[in-house]
């Protein structure tokens, strides 16, 4: 199957709360850009992505990465570690004690992304949502969006 | 001569023949001049020369509970023309209402009926006052008599009662005698587990024998003919008297002579609330009887309050205690009257002589048909008798009472006082050459038999136990207790008919009532397909009897057990019936609550789960089931909800979901998973998946617990874990999948609240 030749985007590192406009994209994409917008514009982090757009744009995206060829092995490294994070805030409901470790899950996105282009879409949409974490009901929210995400993925027959 | 209140009674209950005689094209016997007290009971009711008996409207389509606007309008209905009667069953079949009137036709047709059982029993009969208040409650349940929701049965029973009060009461103040035997909760659901279920049963039946003496001795005391009763049954009496001093009087020592006797019978358990309140007759036919009827039944609670008032003495005296009854805990009786339980069983706890004589009527209830009543202690009876002993009160006499049930509606007894046929409709039965006083005891008594085991013939034949209701159950061997009453009856009967609260319509309610908790409740669980209305969501299609057992039917309320998927799919049947019989209109709607348990989990725990339960849906706003722990509306749980929560939710989004989906609600989703046949691991798969989506659904909405009306909290609740579910549906064979209703119906956020419940369902009619 023939792959989206994507623009290439710079999002500045770090907490930027500035959004990025896309322009020139194609059509099957839309959704990555949907997401990241809604996202890049929300001005009181994450926990303010409303779950029912959350949902619906999971919903698209889930079988958008299964469309391109995304299996969750790809990306089981970023999976374990949110796991983790997850689990530790669970345990000591202290955010700040994972704050670094929430910033240092967009490394291990872009090293699935360099080695697969299939990974580079859920990348990019984590990124931008990761920028958005600075507290525990943020974090919730992004561990929300990943579940969705993935939730949506196995069940167009993702592994 | 003085004139009797029995001649009194007989001769309005006969003009009332005679009316439906003249609509029926028969010749009735002649009447004789009328009593002035009959003219004036007649004239305050309404009831004039050219009054004619016609069609009735249901009288339920009449009740509008003021505090809630109709949103649609009720549609008229009428009773069908049919004929109470037995028809060589047990049960006769449910009337369901018709959208129109009978047909002229269909009129003919019942008149025809009506003339050829005039003509085979009036004969010999004319002043057979059982025989006929029985014709008139055949036939007269169905038609009307003056106003056109006003049963010719309802106005001939109080135009009599008023007539009687009338006699020797020219003041014209008449008496609204009320009772109440409270405590029946304590009696019925704190005994312990040993032969519990048999013995509860019959407790319930022994309380409404209670409720039935009082009337007895109220009744001959006050030398009034039971037409003057308006309703006994359940624990509750209302019965019509002069409101004279010896009414007063008769009151006050009856209260006295029963709750003397109950304190030292059930130490203080059970206690009658009795009073009584007068008023002028006029006002009987007036929205001002609603008032008094409400009030009455306050001073009741007044008198609780102040339980055993009378007999405080005796309440507070110490009393030696000794090794307690195994069954109800007594402590208080002479340890060498304990007896063993079971008298077939070697082992056999003991227990006091009530609980001894409680698991042996448990055994025989089954089949009861005839109860006699008697002042004999020697009457020639298979079965051991249950006897109330009044003590004498002042100039009261004391009087012991013999209740003796009979497996055969003629039973031979020279002694009998009063003959209760158990609803028994035919004619026949009440002729004159069988019975002097014989009145019909409705009784809600379905049972399932269980089969008489080869081994134990000692044992008599009788119903299911709890162990083998389990064993039948599909899927989870496990008990239902299902209870179940009318949603806000006190205010039905307080306000329900506006200013049209009258006497005859209050007897008419009361009656409908009646007859479906009492009667037709077993015509139900004996033969289901005849007796469900037409547009019915059905659980099982199957007319096979039941596997449940009635521990108490009657009033407006239930308690039943059974085998757990059947407590279920009866609760469902229940509701759609009882909604149907009265017309579906929306302030007349039922609450319950099921509670599923081991055979051996204790009997009072599972009747007071099963009332938390139905708190439950009390609580949360009525018209409900609470079952597998979680509270929905009936329509929600049948999957016929034509509003959901969801629907105000939906519309404040910009862009809603466009349409409803075609499954909406829990039992569609059961309903395919078990026509599917998926497979159990599968099913297992499906349903682990589906319990843990709930959990986390469950888990999100925890922080909500405060505001659960937030655009956050709602979200959550109808959207978080759709991907779960899309995943979970995933997981699901091709075949399943391929259902394209099942699939985006279970997907959509209008059945995210149903989740958990889908889930337990399946999981326990598959485990
Ligand atoms: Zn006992």
């Amino acid at each position: 199957m023939p792959e989206q030749i994507k623009p290439k985007q710079s999002y500045p590192p770090g907490n930027s709360r500035t959004s990025n406009p896309q322009t020139n994209t194609s059509t099957t994409q839309n959704i990555v850009e949907d997401i990241i917008k809604t996202i890049n514009d929300l001005t009181d982090g994450l926990k303010t992505y409303p779950i029912r757009n959350l949902v619906k744009h999971a919903e698209e995206f889930g079988p958008y990465l299964k469309q391109q060829r995304l299996e969750t092995n790809q990306v089981r490294k970023f999976l374990d570690a949110v796991n983790r994070l997850k689990a530790d805030l669970a345990e000591t409901g202290d955010f700040a004690k994972i704050e670094t470790e929430v910033v240092l899950l967009k490394p291990k996105l872009a090293y699935a992304a360099a080695r697969q282009r299939a990974a580079k879409p859920l990348g990019e949409v984590m990124s931008a949502a990761i920028d958005k974490v600075h507290s525990k009901e943020d974090f919730e929210r992004l561990v929300q969006l990943i579940e969705s995400i993935i939730a949506y993925h196995k069940a167009e027959g993702g592994k | 001569m003085v004139t009797s209140s029995k001649d009194v009674a007989l001769q309005v209950i006969q003009q009332a023949i005679a009316a439906l005689a003249k609509w029926s094209g028969f010749t009735h016997p002649t009447l004789e001049k009328e009593y002035p007290e009959v003219t004036r009971a007649k004239e305050i009711l309404g009831w004039k020369p050219d009054t004619n008996v016609g069609t009735l409207r249901l009288v339920f389509d009449s009740v509008d509970l003021p505090d809630e606007p109709k949103k649609e309008k009720i549609q008229q209905n009428y009773h069908p023309l049919k004929v109470i009667d037995n028809d060589h069953q047990e049960y006769p079949d449910i009337p369901y209402p018709l959208d129109s009137e009978p047909s002229s036709e269909q009129q003919k047709a019942f008149q025809l009926e009506i003339n050829q059982a005039l003509r085979n029993h009036l004969q010999d009969n004319w002043v057979n006052l059982s025989l006929l208040m029985l014709i008139l409650e055949k036939f007269g349940s169905c038609l009307s008599f003056g106003q056109s929701d006003i049963a010719l049965v309802d106005i001939a029973r109080t135009t009599a009662a008023i007539a009687t009060a009338l006699l020797n009461n020219p003041a014209e103040e008449i008496s609204l005698i009320a009772g109440d035997l409270s405590g029946i909760q304590k009696f019925i659901y704190t005994i312990s587990s040993d032969g519990a279920l048999k013995s509860l049963r019959a407790r319930s039946f022994y309380l409404e024998l209670v409720t039935e003496e009082v009337v007895q001795q109220l009744l001959s005391r006050l030398e009034i003919p039971r037409t003057n009763v308006i309703y006994a049954g359940g624990g509750n009496l209302y019965i019509l008297a002069s409101g004279t001093e010896n009414t007063k009087k008769v009151v006050q020592k009856v209260r006295e002579q029963f709750n003397t006797w109950l304190l030292d019978e059930f130490q203080g358990k059970v206690f009658l609330a009795l009073d009584y309140l007068n008023f002028p007759v006029t006002e009987i036919a007036s929205a001002e009887f609603a008032n008094h009827w409400s009030n009455a039944t306050k001073n009741l609670a007044l008198h609780k309050s102040q339980k055993f008032a009378d007999q405080i003495n005796k309440f507070i005296a110490p009393e030696d205690s000794h090794e307690p009854c195994k069954v109800c805990h007594r402590d208080d009786v002479e340890p060498e009257t304990l007896q063993p339980l079971n008298k077939h069983e070697p082992d056999s706890v003991l227990a006091c002589e009530i609980c001894c004589s409680m698991f042996d009527l448990g055994s025989n209830l089954f089949g009861v048909k005839a109860i006699v009543r008697s002042t004999s202690d020697n009457v020639d009876s298979q079965f051991f008798p249950l006897s109330f002993k009044l003590p004498a009160i002042d100039d009261f006499p004391g009087v012991n009472i013999y209740y003796y049930y009979f497996k055969n509606w003629k039973p031979i007894v020279p002694e009998s006082d009063t003959v209760l046929l158990v609803n028994d409709w035919n004619l026949d039965h009440y002729q004159f050459k069988h019975f002097k006083n014989v009145s019909t005891l409705l009784l809600g008594n379905y049972g399932k038999e269980n089969k008489t085991d080869e081994n134990n013939q000692e044992e008599a034949q009788g119903f299911l136990r709890a162990e083998e209701m389990a064993a039948k159950a599909q899927g989870i061997n496990r008990v239902g207790y299902l209870r179940m009453d009318v949603d806000r009856l006190g205010q039905i009967f307080a306000k329900g008919f506006g200013k049209n609260q009258t006497l005859p319509k209050l007897a008419g309610i009361s009656r409908e009532m009646s007859y479906f908790f009492k009667v037709y409740l077993n015509s139900l669980a004996e033969q289901r397909n005849v007796n469900i209305p037409q547009k019915i969501t059905q659980l099982s299609d199957k007319n096979e009897k039941y596997n449940i057992l009635f521990i108490y039917a009657g009033g407006d309320d239930l308690f039943i057990s059974g085998a757990w998927n059947e407590v279920v799919d009866f609760a469902f049947d229940v509701y759609q019936c009882f909604r149907a019989y009265t017309g579906n209109n929306p302030d007349i709607t039922l609450s319950g609550g099921i509670s599923i348990n081991d055979a051996k989990f204790p009997l009072y725990q599972s009747a007071e789960s099963s009332g938390d339960a139905e708190k439950a849906a009390k609580n949360n706003g009525r018209d409900r089931l609470g079952l597998f722990g979680q509270v929905f509306k009936w329509d929600e749980w049948l999957g016929t909800a034509k509003v959901t929560n969801f629907d105000a939710v939906n519309k404040n989004y910009n862009n809603p979901e466009t349409k409803k989906p075609s499954l909406l609600g829990i039992l569609p989703f059961v309903q395919k998973l078990e026509q599917q046949n998926i497979g159990v691991n599968y099913a297992r798969n499906f349903v682990r998946n589906l319990l843990i989506t709930a959990q986390i659904q469950e888990q999100a909405l925890k922080k909500f617990e405060e505001d659960n009306k937030s655009e956050e909290a709602l979200s959550t609740r109808y959207y978080l874990h759709l991907p779960k579910i899309a995943y979970t549906l995933a997981r699901l064979p091709k075949n399943v999948l391929d259902d394209n209703d099942f699939r985006t119906s279970l997907k959509s956020p209008y059945n995210a609240p149903y989740f958990r419940a889908i889930a337990t369902w399946i999981e326990l009619l598959n485990r």
